[in-house]
């Protein structure tokens, strides 16, 4: 799992590349908890380069748009591959979070 | 287990960096005998969901416990079975995730992810132990090389 941000005006947008299995889940919670505790709280995640997640890695996910929702903010999934899409309408969380099929519209 | 093809045995130490470990070696084999990328995605999924609830809910992070992972891949179906040392547990009992009052829940997801991308799912008496198959269905075509 490699992990990036680009702190922008109004929110900021994170990469994820690679996989995040349970081994990555922590810190990649840690990963986003730091944003947040610095006043990120308008968060798009980019997926369009990470080929794998875990329930635990759904489970982040779940956890920071909880919180955000909370501190008044958002988060937004953009690009999700079809296998993570398919992986994530399984789970029914496209119920919850909000996907974007292209990230000037997470950006929107 | 079939007698034609290799069986492969693992005991691993309860800590998530020892399933990737486990989880690379079964996607190399995979690889090897041209599973899609479906596939491929379903079987790493259902071991990393099976080691997980192994690891943490079976054996609690004990380091003095032991995963035993046993798979047997074939051409056109892979084997697995994870087997830890925890007392075991009742898959019935686990509520559907993706029910509204769950929805939100953080957890109570891997077990609903195994029944969905794996084509049989069983579980010892204890419940200690998952056996699962994934097979290649004939609408699927390997990849090509």
């Amino acid at each position: 799992m490699e992990l990036s941000v680009d702190k922008r005006p109004d929110l900021a947008v994170i990469t994820v590349v690679g996989s995040v299995d349970s081994a990555d889940s922590e810190a990649f919670l840690d990963f986003l908890n730091e944003l947040i505790d610095a006043g990120d709280i308008r968060l798009v995640i980019d997926l369009t380069r990470m080929d794998f997640i875990s329930s635990m890695g759904l489970g982040v996910f779940v956890r920071t748009y909880t919180r955000l929702r909370e501190a008044g903010g958002f988060l937004r999934l953009a690009r999700p591959e079809p296998l993570i899409l398919q992986m994530i309408k399984t789970t029914a969380l496209d119920r919850l979070l909000p996907i974007y099929d292209s990230l000037d519209q997470a950006l929107e | 287990m079939t007698s034609n093809h290799s069986l492969q045995c693992l005991s691993i130490s309860s800590e998530f960096s020892s399933a990737r470990q486990v989880e690379q070696r079964l996607v190399t084999e995979l690889r090897r005998h041209d599973y899609p990328d479906d596939c491929l995605f379903a079987v790493r999924l259902a071991l990393e969901e099976a080691l997980s609830n192994a690891i943490k809910h079976g054996n609690g992070l004990d380091p003095d416990k032991t995963v035993t992972v046993r798979f047997c891949v074939e051409p056109e179906k892979v084997q697995l079975i994870i087997t830890d040392q925890g007392q075991g547990f009742d898959p019935a009992a686990v509520p559907d995730p993706t029910t509204n009052d769950h929805l939100e829940k953080p957890s109570g997801r891997g077990i609903a992810l195994i029944r969905a991308y794996m084509d049989e799912v069983a579980y010892n008496s204890r419940g200690n132990e998952i056996r699962m198959v994934k097979r290649i269905t004939s609408s699927q075509s390997r990849q090509a090389g």
